[in-house]
């Protein structure tokens, strides 16, 4: 019977602790730190394709690199062994062995 | 913010009702940068459509509508736990979806003391359907009276009053059964 009177008054004392909760406030720099994300979202909606950046970045660099590389296999080796784009074009044709035809054949 | 007639509404919004919002989130919330972060998502969510917003309404619902909404949606997505309390409260679960833990000591003889006591209520509510947890903490803030809450919640008065009773009903079964395991079985 103490025991019951006992967990009654916790019962109690304990949901009187909802009434008794002291409201709880903002610092004084809340503002100052909603006007900072408030800009900031601001000015990623007016950068709407901010995101395609870095793959955009990415894209042009690797398309550089690419074309690099063929321009260099294409003009810097033929300067390199000395020989002509038609003298390069001819090898190419005897190693397929293919005729070069031209309109002096006929 | 600008001077602009939105920006000036903007501004007296924020400073007159930042407080307000800040501590709706953090009761549901308990926790101070989660409560800071539904705040500010808050007022963002206002300065977007604050020119949607002509007035008509009664402002404090507006903003208290749309802090609940921010603290109940980073309240779910921070613990599964908590959806599944959701999940019950939706389909209209009345019973408590856990049973406190046990007790800290189990000794009868040391004096509950109000900072544990505090963590038993706090463990009570977080064991109550969502609903119910959300009526009775808006009960408490500032004694909000039940056609407010019916408001906020976008319910009517006679369920409001149904959910407080029911949350109150579930506290109280469920703090005896703490304290009976923490205090000792009772004598008949």
């Amino acid at each position: 019977m103490k025991n019951n009177i006992k967990i009654d008054q916790e019962i109690k004392k304990t949901l009187d602790l909802l009434d008794r909760e002291d409201p709880v406030k903002t610092d004084a720099y809340f503002r100052t730190r909603l006007n900072a994300r408030l800009a900031e979202r601001i000015a990623a909606k007016n950068r709407p394709l901010l995101w395609l950046r870095p793959a955009l970045s990415l894209t042009l660099a690797l398309l550089f690199t690419i074309n690099a590389i063929t321009a260099f296999n294409y003009f810097g080796s033929d300067e390199e062994s000395g020989k002509t784009r038609d003298t390069r074009i001819s090898s190419v044709a005897e190693s397929y062995e293919t005729i070069n035809y031209s309109i002096y054949n006929y | 913010m600008t001077e602009t007639e939105p920006g000036r509404l903007f501004d007296r919004l924020v400073e007159e009702n930042k407080d307000l919002v800040y501590n709706l989130c953090y009761r549901i919330l308990r926790n101070t940068e989660d409560a800071e972060d539904a705040s500010q998502e808050v007022f963002i969510s206002v300065y977007k459509s604050i020119d949607n917003f002509r007035g008509e309404a009664d402002i404090r619902t507006w903003l208290y509508r749309i802090a609940l909404n921010k603290a109940l949606d980073i309240r779910k997505s921070k613990s599964a736990k908590k959806r599944a309390g959701i999940f019950l409260s939706i389909f209209g679960d009345n019973k408590p979806v856990m049973r406190l833990k046990a007790a800290y000591t189990s000794s009868p003889s040391r004096r509950v003391e109000d900072k544990e006591r505090k963590e038993v209520l706090e463990e009570a509510l977080n064991s109550i359907p969502e609903k119910q947890r959300t009526a009775i903490l808006l009960s408490k803030i500032e004694g909000m009276p039940q056609k407010e809450i019916a408001d906020i919640m976008r319910l009517s008065e006679g369920a409001v009053e149904s959910l407080l009773s029911r949350a109150k009903k579930n506290l109280q079964d469920l703090l005896r059964d703490y304290y009976v395991s923490t205090l000792g079985e009772t004598e008949g």
